[in-house]
């Protein structure tokens, strides 16, 4: 690139900012309060969890074991009731509540960041670079991620790092092929090509140019993903294959009533409705997020 | 059309490559295996000798064409467990997991067709809000949690049907039902919208006009056209319902290849591991290759 005429990036700038969201248009929708509602509360649980939890999330009271919840004839000072170790399973839910959100929130930072870079590439560079890039994520499409983290926890064993990675792994691609094709469509338009005539770079197209065009979809599929995000790690945590005991991973303690169905219920049961209550409200809000910022994305 | 199908093929071919590698890379990463299956007391001349035997001392990129002749073979070596050939082990589960699978997918559609024709017919109506409500819901509900609470409900309270087990078909209904309505919500919301689309159209008002009933415009006319991405998705789900069947099967401990794989993983059986992982995607890419050759009969107007 030849060096840009001196006023080229100040009058981009002024004409060429990110464009400032108008929150005066945004009306929520029944769906989306429902689901900020929730997410609100889910947040602030997990957020206050050593202030609020009445208990220790791993302290055990074999004496206090398999009490049912206050309602169903415990006592107030175990108000869900305990677990097979006299865990109590109200301070074990909030806590969960932070690793729930953890992984969710990490897991798609982390695959939204390469995903958004791989499909930024593949789409502005193109050649060789974008046909690898597409075909990688064609081939990680056509596995179910089940399977990568089967042949992964099989070598190495459970763990949360390896988790993540799984992951991480086949979160990047819905970024990277939405991306692409957003990008493939606005390298070709005017503003681009002017962009282009005046010198900047190409570092400076895709930042200032393209990004902000694209921002609105990624916010978009960056929110629905946290759902699934967090349905996964409940799977791979209830399979024994993501977050170990005695850590109070919803779905880990999902696991430990399974055998206890019968005689104490509220062990699997609790986290469950835990885990659907924040799917759920995640889901809602997403569907709001996507009506408001990007309808062309509405598929199902 | 024939460039499409080769472009197709080699695409598969590049999967299952890419998943032997990354078996065969694990493999590599997980220690010496010659060291893992002699005993502790074993001299450096026994390592020596066994990793000869094995062609561990040969260079890599010639121990992984040795690793895919024998996986082209069905060769992976001996369950640990079971004192079994790997392959055939995991080869004895398939009918079992595809017969939930097929169950699930009957049951999802019997679910999915009518609560997103509903929802398109009636659209805005309570019964729209309340179907997709439900199709929400199911989206969001984990599966493994789902299979606990009918467990809960009609095997432990109502003691309508047993809560585990399989080769009975009584075994079967729940640990479909639970895969099933966990994919019915997004082939409902999908038929819904679908349906909207084709029911804007003006052939539709055609019909309409005609003075057709309402009915047989819904039928007809419309879901034919509309059934088509459907089709395709419900296709494409079905690589979904095989790896959800994994869950499902650890739930209920029906007999079908995803228990075993979880059990020989918990058991550090790594053949067994290994065949499944392979088999798994073998089976997942022919179903994705015959969905996409499927598509370009269903729709005449596509042409590759």
């Amino acid at each position: 690139m030849s060096t840009p005429p001196t006023s080229a990036p100040r009058l981009a700038r002024r004409g060429l900012a990110w464009p400032r969201p108008r929150l005066g248009r945004l009306r929520l929708t029944p769906g989306g309060s429902i689901g900020l509602t929730i997410i609100t509360l889910i947040v602030l649980a997990g957020a206050c969890a050593p202030l609020v939890a009445p208990h220790g999330p791993v302290d055990q009271d074999l004496l206090r074991r398999l009490q049912p919840p206050a309602w169903a004839g415990g006592t107030a000072s175990f108000p869900l009731g305990t677990d097979p170790l006299g865990r109590d399973m109200a301070s074990r839910l909030l806590y969960g509540a932070r690793i729930s959100l953890a992984i969710g929130v990490s897991t798609v930072l982390i695959a939204g960041t390469v995903g958004l870079v791989f499909g930024l590439v593949a789409g502005y560079r193109g050649g060789w670079l974008e046909s690898l890039i597409m075909r990688l994520a064609d081939i990680q499409l056509s596995i179910p991620f089940l399977i990568v983290a089967i042949a992964l926890v099989s070598v190495f064993g459970a763990g949360l790092a390896k988790m993540v990675l799984v992951l991480v792994l086949f979160g990047w691609v819905e970024y990277c092929r939405i991306i692409h094709a957003e990008v493939l469509s606005y390298r070709e338009r005017e503003f681009v090509d002017a962009a282009r005539a005046m010198g900047c770079s190409n570092a400076r197209i895709l930042y200032l140019h393209i990004l902000p065009n694209v921002v609105s979809s990624i916010i978009v599929v960056a929110t629905l993903q946290v759902g699934r995000m967090i349905l996964a790690e409940a799977s791979l945590s209830f399979l024994g294959l993501g977050i170990q005991p005695p850590q109070p991973a919803w779905g880990t303690m999902v696991a430990d009533g399974r055998d206890l169905l019968a005689s104490a219920w509220w062990i699997s049961t609790l986290p469950g409705l835990a885990i659907l209550l924040t799917v759920l409200g995640i889901n809602c809000f997403g569907d709001w997020l996507r009506d408001v910022l990007d309808p062309t994305l509405r598929t199902t | 059309m024939t460039h499409y199908v080769a472009r197709r093929l080699a695409h598969a071919i590049l999967t299952v490559l890419a998943v032997s590698l990354l078996v065969f890379g694990l493999l590599q990463m997980s220690g010496d295996p010659a060291t893992a299956m002699l005993p502790m007391e074993a001299t450096a001349a026994d390592v020596a000798k066994l990793r000869a035997d094995l062609g561990l001392n040969r260079p890599i990129a010639e121990q992984y064409v040795l690793f895919l002749s024998r996986a082209v073979r069905g060769d992976f070596g001996f369950s640990y467990r079971h004192r079994q050939g790997a392959m055939s082990i995991v080869i004895e589960r398939i009918p079992a997991t595809l017969e939930l699978a097929g169950a699930a997918l009957a049951v999802s559609l019997a679910l999915a067709i009518p609560m997103g024709m509903l929802g398109a017919w009636k659209r805005g109506s309570w019964i729209d809000q309340a179907a997709m409500m439900v199709a929400v819901t199911g989206q969001s509900m984990p599966t493994f949690w789902m299979g606990l609470m009918l467990i809960l409900i009609a095997a432990v309270t109502l003691r309508w049907l047993p809560a585990s087990g399989g080769g009975d078909v009584r075994a079967l209904i729940l640990p479909a039902v639970t895969l099933g309505a966990n994919m019915a919500g997004i082939t409902a919301r999908l038929l819904r919208s679908s349906l909207l689309e084709v029911l804007s159209k003006d052939y539709v008002r055609v019909a309409r006009a005609k003075g057709l009933v309402e009915r047989t415009v819904l039928w007809h006319h419309a879901l034919r056209n509309a059934a088509l991405p459907v089709v395709t998705m419900v296709g494409l789900q079905i690589a979904y319902l095989l790896a959800g069947a994994i869950i499902v099967e650890t739930v209920f401990a029906y007999p079908g290849m995803g228990l075993l794989v979880i059990q020989a993983i918990t058991a550090h059986d790594f053949p067994v591991v290994q065949a499944f992982v392979l088999v798994f995607t073998l089976m997942v890419v022919l179903v994705n290759l015959a969905v996409d050759l499927l598509y370009t009969r269903l729709d005449p107007r596509i042409a590759y």
